[in-house]
């Protein structure tokens, strides 16, 4: 089956055809050492300002394939194009570029505990070389948005699982970057933070930010009117748009098997 | 959004500060550091002594006078007198010269004798020392016994060179083993920050991660550790040259040893300035195997994150 049919069908929200698309994976297989292939002839791609949902049942290899977009990982197999660039060329500075360009909320937060909410917020300017008085106002602005204004001096340790899920994402969009991508990133709040961080990733994405989020929860999947990929047994499934149903995504799967995907 | 800004404290390290292995591994860095600084202070007094020795001997000159067989017309006296005020008229007139007494050239033989009687015809050493005035030039041996040849009298003249030139080596001995053990001391610090920010870095793995995620360059990484292993090296270098001058400062106040230990101020603040430089080296040799354990790491881990 050639999956890179699956991306013509959704469009996100805010696609822009005249340029090249910030991912673009071909024919990727990704295997660890010696272990089977977890992600087999992945054709994926993100147009710039798309904004778009990986889906799939836990340990399907959508943490993997995040990984594979921001470069932390290399393909076993395939090429990746990132920002129209063969990432498999790129050299170390342009891959720190790249990664420049991408912010990245992960299911485990990787704040630095010893650094406080405001500190970890401001990671992204301050590797760029920027200095205090620049980006102080940016980032207290954007924590008190979030939600973390009064928690500003507090260390990682001594916040909730909500606070670091915010906090994170607060760091990943700070750097106001072009490509987006967040892995379960409503995981852990409530329903009312949740609906305002997708906000923020909406937003973000009307200015032109492209947004790719890895998520169980259908029910922020509904909320949006854009592509969804979904993800099992290492395959990329077409996208749906998220009005499909879990019916139809089980129908999705059904013609994949019997395709013997 | 218009919100004030409330003061923020100032900038946090990203990397993590202290730790009991820190304390170690400044201990360690101390001593090194403080030998390195005692090695180089040894080494400058040989220096500095190997000088004054030289100077002192190149500047004197022992003139061995053959002597006539002793009479009651020509005795000793009378020879080494004629002699002494020969020398005066062929060497600079502010030199000091001495005459050693009948006496005391006896003594020189005495121990060779033993017990006996000294037989009244056995020649004796005839010796007059020169002192040529500072900053002089001292005839060459071989130019005043020619010199002394000439108006008739025979005698041998010892400049120390021999000694000169043996202390000079010795010296130089000396030096170049200070030399050596300060560059192992130097190679010890270095390995010791080669290893020492190979566990910094597997420590804090997951902030280098956290960095590469969100792009920072290996320069910007490299420069914190190099930076924390350079505050963490100037701290203990700095430290252990305290110790080594101060030791320094003791045994001269003690009074061990004049001629090794510091004897003036000048001296001191002589060597305090090699001391500031060799914290300047060992704090930069420090910082630059950190920067290079770090390059390393990050070059053998490229797609971290």
């Amino acid at each position: 089956m050639d999956n890179r049919n699956a991306n013509d069908v959704p469009t996100g929200m805010n696609p822009r055809p005249n340029l090249p698309d910030v991912i673009d994976f071909r024919n990727v297989g990704l295997r660890y050492g010696r272990g089977p292939e977890i992600l087999s002839d992945v054709n994926l791609s993100l147009p710039q300002g798309s904004f778009s949902f990986l889906t799939g049942p836990s340990g399907a290899g959508k943490s993997s394939l995040l990984k594979l977009c921001y470069l932390a990982l290399t393909p076993s197999r395939g090429q990746i194009m990132t920002f129209g660039k063969d990432s498999a060329l790129l050299d170390t500075q342009s891959v720190q570029a790249v990664r420049r360009r991408i912010g990245v909320v992960l299911q485990d937060f990787t704040l630095i505990d010893h650094l406080t909410i405001f500190e970890n917020v401001a990671l992204p300017l301050r590797v760029t070389g920027q200095n205090r008085s620049q980006y102080s106002q940016d980032v207290t602005e954007l924590l008190q948005w979030v939600g973390l204004g009064h928690r500003l001096q507090a260390f990682p340790p001594t916040l909730s699982g909500g606070e670091k899920q915010r906090a994170a994402i607060a760091r990943a969009v700070i750097a106001k970057p072009n490509l987006l991508i967040a892995d379960e990133p409503t995981g852990n709040v409530d329903p009312v933070i949740g609906r305002r961080l997708l906000r923020l990733f909406s937003e973000m994405n009307r200015m032109g930010t492209t947004v790719m989020i890895a998520t169980h929860d259908i029910d922020l999947i509904q909320e949006l009117d854009v592509r969804v990929f979904r993800i099992e047994n290492g395959k990329v499934f077409k996208g749906l748009n998220a009005v499909a149903t879990q019916d139809e995504w089980a129908a999705t799967s059904a013609y994949n098997n019997e395709a013997g995907l | 959004m218009s919100l004030s800004t409330p003061p923020l404290p100032a900038q946090q390290s990203i990397l993590l500060r202290g730790g009991p292995n820190v304390r170690g591994l400044i201990s360690v860095l101390t001593i090194m550091a403080l030998l390195a600084g005692l090695s180089l202070l040894f080494s400058r007094s040989t220096l500095r002594l190997s000088g004054d020795w030289q100077a002192q001997l190149s500047n004197s000159l022992t003139v061995q006078v053959t002597l006539a067989p002793i009479s009651p017309e020509n005795d000793f006296d009378t020879q080494m007198n004629a002699a002494s005020t020969a020398l005066k008229t062929l060497i600079e007139p502010a030199a000091k010269i001495d005459t050693v007494e009948q006496s005391d050239s006896q003594a020189l033989i005495r121990p060779w004798i033993g017990n006996l009687e000294l037989p009244d015809s056995l020649t004796l050493p005839g010796l007059i020392t020169i002192e040529m005035p500072p900053q002089s030039q001292a005839p060459t041996a071989s130019q005043l016994e020619q010199q002394l040849e000439n108006i008739g009298i025979l005698a041998t003249v010892d400049d120390h060179s021999r000694w000169a030139d043996k202390i000079k080596s010795t010296a130089r001995r000396l030096v170049l083993a200070g030399g050596i053990l300060l560059g192992l001391l130097l190679f010890a610090a270095v390995s010791v920050n080669l290893f020492a920010t190979r566990a910094v870095m597997a420590a804090q793995l997951n902030i280098i991660s956290v960095l590469a995620q969100v792009g920072a360059t290996d320069r910007f990484v490299a420069k914190l550790f190099v930076s924390q292993a350079g505050k963490r090296s100037a701290l203990a270098a700095g430290l252990g040259m305290m110790m080594a001058w101060s030791l320094w400062v003791g045994f001269s106040l003690l009074g061990l040893s004049p001629d090794l230990f510091w004897s003036n101020l000048a001296d001191a603040m002589t060597d305090g300035m090699w001391l500031i430089g060799l914290w300047g080296l060992f704090t930069a040799v420090c910082a630059l195997a950190a920067g290079l354990a770090t390059r390393r790491a990050l070059i053998a881990d490229r797609r971290r994150a």
